[in-house]
């Protein structure tokens, strides 16, 4: 018998478009799923279908209007590049406030400062105040301290891109070691298919707040679709330019 | 997801460090700054009231600098706090962490400046005055008070801002305003009879008028101004952990 990790039972979560009287919608309707300790979820929608309200109220970041939201064990969140790091603090002390906001402690960080420094592999701005970082060193920054937090749910938002292809890769990697590892459970949402099918075999659709449960084949099929419309868009024939 | 007791603290003592940390950065006086504002706001109001208004008050200077330290810290923990919920946001979305640790650090951090301030203030005192040990217990008393008022409505104010943002410019406002309505620089004794309804609304006016009974500096006290405003700063108190805990789960979407 699996574990429960996460478990939603017919939430939904009104939004009043900021600062408007009168403008408010749906962004989640009637979402129940339940994903258990060490499932691998992926979940594909268009922009604004309702993604990052289900990983925030799934990250305990924000409340559902209606429902009720369980999520069992540390869950961690990697959405957005500037979240839980201030601006004018150094890499060095950002590390510690960040470090707190995933939910470890003073001594922990300290055991681990090494290692996520190692990891972020930022060089000397790791002194430097963050405001002066690049999204790529922003998001290494982010990602070191999310691997070095031991959650139990990773939940990851579209931010692997801003890191270059080798860090790119090392996150894939490290991501997969944890799943192997310590059987974490992971949320991942992406339009890219490599983060995707690496990273989830279990697929969640979405589209205007509403989930679907996705089977693997359908889904290759319509990527393999956008793909076509992608390359013959931009009727680059890199190969042939090689040669 | 709950969390041991230690980790709190730790997130406490870590959120007033960078706090404390940040506010001096790049600067070259520091620390001092906390010293130099009031000595100089002593200086020039103390000189305007002592020259122009002919205020009749033995070591007017002390008398004024030991009113003027419990008022800074309060006017500029409210300063603070009152937009911080909305100036953090970006530690809000990433984690559900308690929320009231924002404005609780800035209150810590002002505190610390305020006990620096005032030592300096206590050392003047004790040149000055024949102190009583049985009255410096009241002393300790309004520094309790004074935190546990200014944390309360901080809470408050904060909570209330990220849905009402005019509160921040009534807060900035009014702050100056009730300066002059509090007994900073004069007692409640000699004020006139129009403001004293005021004094009563006002707790600021109890814990100053307290802290300088504790110090005898002032040697009456009124015991019902201190006995309402004690009553208002406990509702006041009660009041802002309570919004503050009731709107919390709400910031996130309001920012």
């Amino acid at each position: 018998m699996s574990k429960i990790a996460i478990k939603l039972s017919k939430i939904g979560k009104k939004y009043q478009v900021a600062h408007t009287r009168n403008g408010s919608f749906w962004a989640l309707k009637n979402v129940s799923l339940e994903i258990n300790k060490g499932d691998r979820v992926g979940l594909i929608g268009p922009n604004g279908a309702g993604k990052t309200t289900l990983l925030r109220i799934i990250a305990g970041i924000t409340q559902p209007t209606i429902g009720i939201v369980q999520t069992f064990g540390r869950a961690v969140a990697l959405m957005d590049l500037e979240a839980g790091f201030h601006p004018d603090l150094t890499g060095e002390e950002n590390v510690f406030l960040n470090g707190m906001l995933v939910g470890m402690n003073k001594k922990e960080i300290k055991q681990k400062f090494k290692q996520i420094v190692e990891f972020a592999d930022i060089g000397l701005f790791i002194n430097a105040p963050f405001y002066t970082y690049s999204s790529g060193m922003k998001f290494r920054l982010a990602f070191a301290v999310a691997i070095a937090s031991e959650c139990d749910v990773m939940i990851l938002d579209e931010i692997f891109l801003a890191g270059d292809f080798e860090f790119q890769l090392k996150t894939l990697e490290a991501i997969k070691n944890l799943q192997k590892k310590r059987e974490i459970t992971t949320v991942v949402c992406s339009h890219a298919p490599a983060f995707i099918f690496n990273l989830a075999d279990i697929f969640w659709g979405i589209n205007k707040g509403i989930v679907a449960s996705k089977k693997k084949r359908d889904l290759l099929k319509e990527i393999d679709q956008k793909h076509k419309i992608w390359t013959t868009a931009f009727k680059v024939d890199y190969r042939s330019i090689i040669k | 997801m709950k969390m041991p007791l230690r980790y709190y603290q730790d997130f406490l003592i870590t959120l007033t460090q960078k706090e404390f940390s940040l506010r001096y950065r790049y600067t070259w006086l520091g620390f001092f700054w906390t010293i130099i504002n009031p000595v100089l706001q002593m200086l020039s109001l103390g000189l305007v009231f002592k020259l122009f208004a002919r205020v009749d008050i033995d070591h007017y200077f002390i008398f004024l600098f030991v009113g003027l330290v419990p008022w800074n810290f309060f006017s500029q923990s409210l300063h603070q706090t009152t937009p911080i919920i909305i100036a953090k946001r970006h530690l809000l979305t990433k984690s559900n962490f308690p929320k009231e640790f924002l404005p609780l650090s800035i209150i810590l951090v002002n505190l610390l400046h305020f006990l620096v301030a005032m030592g300096i203030a206590l050392v003047a005192v004790v040149m000055n005055y024949q102190l009583s040990w049985l009255k410096l217990l009241f002393v300790l008393l309004s520094l309790m008070w004074l935190v546990g008022f200014t944390g309360g409505l901080s809470l408050l104010v904060s909570a209330m801002t990220v849905y009402f943002r005019d509160i921040n410019f009534i807060v900035k406002n009014f702050l100056p305003l009730l300066f002059y309505v509090t007994p900073i620089l004069y007692t409640q004794e000699i004020a006139p009879a129009i403001l004293q309804p005021l004094f009563y609304l006002n707790p600021m006016a109890g814990i100053i008028e307290l802290i300088r009974f504790g110090l005898s500096i002032t040697s009456t006290i009124s015991l019902t101004l201190v006995g309402v405003n004690l009553l208002i700063s406990c509702l006041i108190f009660v009041l802002g952990w309570y919004v503050f805990a009731h709107l919390k789960p709400y910031f996130v979407d309001k920012l």
